[in-house]
């Protein structure tokens, strides 16, 4: 056995593409709900892009791994520093899985959201960055440029926020003041990950080599 | 993504077998971007492929359209016969009693009307496999039970609002119980997974409480 659920979170399924063609005999489809994450994910470790795996919805899991296992994380997702925190995952899973899961946030708000075209530019762009500074081995950089992306990407918690403020005060908002509260809610995001970018480190950095030495 | 293209807010005989013959000229065109095609009791959802691009209701009712200029299949041709042995024991109908009372029929009478019956599947749904079925005996009208069973017996037979049904699998359930089928209603290791499906004819077949036991033996 490779894998043991010790606790299965909040409304952790084993999902596939779903069966489509049944629903005339009474079946529901099913399927993961970002079928472009899974896609991904499937593709990461060499499997069928249609294959099952686990979706994890708000609160993560705890799980075992019996053996050495490669696994994917896809998705609008924040679990990776987690992961890396019980040391369940080492710098060469963290990586790509922050690049996946602002890419395919980015994705699924794109799908999902809709989101203005502009803003979507903006934020590949900053995780594109992000890769260019990598490449450079320059990893204070990376990390800036990967949480920008991330501030832009994750936008729409934010929004639903500055909304429900902007309501609040000034009851339905117009097409612009809605347009100027969705801005404003990026705006925020934006300005916490420049904080956390400039913040000094609380304690000393560990040496670059530590850091790096997964990575060779 | 999915169109819905309704024709009637009641339930009418008439209106539904035109859905299954529209349902089954849409289904043998085979268009690639339709993923399912699914009857209801008054109109037909059509199910898009999510890459499809193009208004989906313009397409759908110009499919619709399509279909009706080139003519529908006859009723008789859509849908297949499908016989249904029932055992009517007490054993197997707990409500046969209830619904005999509010009748004014014998249990013996509502049974013989249940099995004389013609029906046809008018749609499916609520659980895989589980068939709405018009044609139900008029005199065999009653309503659905005032407190639903949190667990039905798989195959049983049931009756309400004018209809009949057939529970695929041991589920909550409010119709009025009246007997039981031994057959298999839904097994996904099927090459035909669901016994039933819209516009199918269907004809009960009363047997007797040995014949339930033996089948499948």
């Amino acid at each position: 056995m490779t894998l043991r659920v010790l606790r299965p979170g909040i409304l952790m399924t084993v999902q596939d593409a779903g069966r489509h063609g049944y629903q005339h005999l009474g079946l529901c489809p099913g399927g993961a709900m970002d079928p472009v994450a899974l896609a991904l994910a499937n593709a990461l470790v060499g499997n069928e892009t249609d294959d099952a795996a686990l979706e994890i919805t708000v609160l993560g899991p705890d799980l075992e791994f019996a053996q050495d296992t490669l696994v994917a994380l896809c998705g609008a997702l924040a679990a990776g520093p987690g992961l890396l925190k019980k040391g369940m995952a080492d710098l060469r899973l963290a990586m790509p899985v922050a690049l996946i899961a602002s890419t395919s946030s980015i994705f699924g708000a794109m799908m999902g959201l809709a989101l203005p075209a502009k803003v979507v530019q903006v934020a590949l762009g900053a995780t594109i960055l992000g890769i260019v500074a990598i490449r450079r081995r320059d990893f204070v950089g990376h990390g800036g440029w990967m949480m920008r992306g991330y501030a832009i990407g994750l936008g729409a918690g934010t929004q639903v926020l500055t909304l429900m403020v902007g309501e609040l005060i000034a009851g339905p908002p117009s097409e612009f003041s809605r347009a100027l509260l969705m801005g404003a809610a990026w705006g925020i995001n934006l300005a916490v990950a420049e904080w956390i970018i400039r913040k000094p480190p609380a304690r000393p950095a560990r040496p670059a080599s530590a850091v790096v030495s997964p990575l060779r | 993504m999915a169109a819905y293209v309704e024709f009637s807010r009641v339930l009418d005989l008439e209106v539904n077998e035109f859905v299954q013959r529209l349902a089954a000229a849409i289904h043998a065109r085979g268009e690639p971007w339709i993923r399912d095609v699914v009857p209801a009791l008054g109109g037909l959802a059509l199910h898009f492929d999510p890459d499809f691009e193009g208004a989906i209701s313009d397409v759908a009712a110009e499919l619709v359209e399509r279909c009706l200029k080139e003519g529908l299949p006859d009723a008789e041709n859509v849908g297949r016969e499908v016989e249904v042995p029932v055992c009517y024991d007490r054993v197997f109908a707990p409500d046969l009693e209830e619904v005999a009372a509010k009748t004014g029929l014998s249990p013996e009478e509502v049974v013989a009307r249940h099995a004389a019956g013609e029906y046809r599947v008018l749609m499916m749904g609520f659980a895989p496999g589980h068939a709405y079925m018009g044609g139900l005996d008029a005199k065999l009208a009653v309503p659905r039970r005032a407190t639903p069973r949190p667990v039905v017996p798989a195959g049983s037979v049931a009756i309400a609002s004018g209809q009949t049904v057939i529970y695929p699998y041991a589920i909550a359930g409010g119709w009025n119980i009246i007997g039981r089928t031994p057959l298999a209603v839904f097994d996904a290791r099927r090459e035909q997974p669901s016994l039933f499906a819209a516009g199918d004819r269907v004809r009960f077949r009363a047997i007797s409480g040995a014949e339930f036991e033996a089948f499948g033996r």
